[in-house]
């Protein structure tokens, strides 16, 4: 079963892509340290993670299609 | 109070609008902070839909990299201050609302003199400093906030603090602390699609419109992220965080205490122009950090080249010197100056780099 993660802004400049679609590791800490190890550039970047449309500040489980955001914080104007 | 009912004509006919949500946008006082990429649409729209009084903040002039998408300046107006040459055509648009001027950096203490007399403040501001301290005073003053952030393709719009219910979330509850200097390049680094701007500052105009008159779902509590290159917007909803909430100042004593350069490393305060730089230019050791194979070389200037490469390597040639860093445009020297910010000798970036040094602009 998979889910679908999506990077924004400069996160793009590391992941070299907007969205992957990968298999569910199950939980939200899981999935960060799957990412980290996928892309090590990730560890300095600042950002939020948002579960189908919600921001995630704990663990939590991730059920199957799931559509998990990368945010980090934009500066221009 | 009366207005010009040709002028709003098409929206006065509009089924959930009419003339009673134009008499509220006549009462309303909004203060846009910014008046660059995001302030100028914001501003356009504002004055153009009637928005009783409007305030503008800003302390820059216009120079020519603003024109790709600050639309309310032409070349004429290269070198003025932003919100005279502002002021003067959004009074041009719509000379039956007040605008009032504000040519200052914003800070804390003219937020807590001039918020209470705003119904709702706009951050088109493109620094973290300067949008912290926005937020910060926001939740203090119990004012709403409509936030827009741009970046390269994308852009961010959310509206906090807009409940008295308790349930209102701050920009710190996205991002409890200010990123650290390299974390998140500014537009001048990562650059900004010219339109990108427009469309995010219209989203911020459309917003406070919304809040004003009470249509439609305003983004509150949430945060819309375009995407310009797919066309597509996402809306992510934010939940309150005790990390966010901790970090808030909780008095005004605390508020004004607050280093918010200090805590956003704001690249301002470690950067030295041209101009400041000749005028002492014998107390400052001048480091170019360029690989050696760029150029054109410093031969007319006393200086010592380390690679930014090796600087870290080499840090004991610089000691007792009051530095000042030099790279081909101003950007690395930032972070070689972060790279050694906390050594007992002051360091200071040069301001646009060889670039601006050797007039090659």
């Amino acid at each position: 079963m998979s889910i679908e993660v999506l990077f924004f802004g400069q996160l793009t400049d590391i992941t070299g892509c907007s969205s992957l679609s990968m298999e569910n590791p199950g939980t939200l800490n899981e999935l960060k340290k799957q990412v980290l190890v996928k892309y090590p550039g990730l560890s300095q970047s600042k950002f939020v993670i948002a579960i189908n449309n919600k921001i995630s500040n704990e663990d939590e489980l991730i059920s199957n299609y799931s559509k998990i955001a990368f945010m980090p914080p934009f500066s221009g104007g | 109070m009366t207005h010009n009912t040709e002028r709003y004509q098409r929206q006065l006919i509009l089924d959930k609008f009419g003339s009673s949500a134009q008499e509220k946008l006549s009462k309303a006082r909004v203060l846009v902070i910014g008046a660059g990429g995001l302030g100028c649409p914001i501003l356009q729209y504002l004055s153009a839909a009637g928005i009783g009084t409007l305030g503008i903040a800003d302390d820059d002039k216009v120079t020519y990299s603003n024109l790709n998408r600050q639309i309310l300046y032409g070349q004429a107006d290269i070198g003025r201050y932003k919100v005279d040459a502002a002021k003067e055509k959004l009074e041009a648009l719509n000379n039956e609302i007040v605008l009032v001027a504000y040519k200052v950096r914003w800070d804390q203490d003219l937020s807590i003199k001039y918020f209470p007399n705003y119904d709702i403040i706009v951050d088109a501001t493109d620094n973290f400093a300067s949008r912290y301290l926005i937020n910060d005073a926001c939740v203090l003053l119990k004012k709403p906030l409509v936030f827009g952030a741009v970046s390269q393709f994308e852009g961010q719009v959310a509206i906090f603090n807009a409940t008295t219910d308790g349930s209102s979330v701050n920009y710190r509850d996205l991002f409890p602390e200010p990123p650290k200097n390299n974390e998140v390049k500014s537009c001048s680094e990562a650059g900004v699609l010219g339109v990108l701007p427009g469309l995010i500052g219209v989203m911020q105009a459309t917003e406070v419109i919304k809040l004003i008159t009470d249509i439609g779902e305003p983004l509150i509590n949430k945060i819309g992220i375009y995407n310009a290159l797919e066309q597509k917007i996402y809306s992510l909803a934010i939940t309150k965080t005790t990390a966010g909430n901790n970090l808030l100042p909780s008095t005004i004593e605390d508020f004004k205490a607050t280093n918010y350069e200090y805590l956003c490393e704001s690249s301002t305060v470690t950067e030295i122009s041209k101009e400041d730089w000749m005028k002492n230019k014998d107390k400052y050791f001048l480091v170019d950090i360029r690989e050696p194979h760029e150029l054109p070389r410093l031969s007319e200037y006393n200086h010592l080249s380390i690679p930014l490469s090796e600087l870290d390597k080499r840090l004991d040639e610089l000691n007792g010197h009051d530095i000042v860093f030099v790279c081909q445009s101003g950007i690395r020297s930032q972070s070689a100056v972060a790279l050694i910010k906390n050594s007992d000798f002051k360091v200071f970036s040069f301001k646009g780099g060889v670039i601006a040094l050797l007039n090659l602009g």
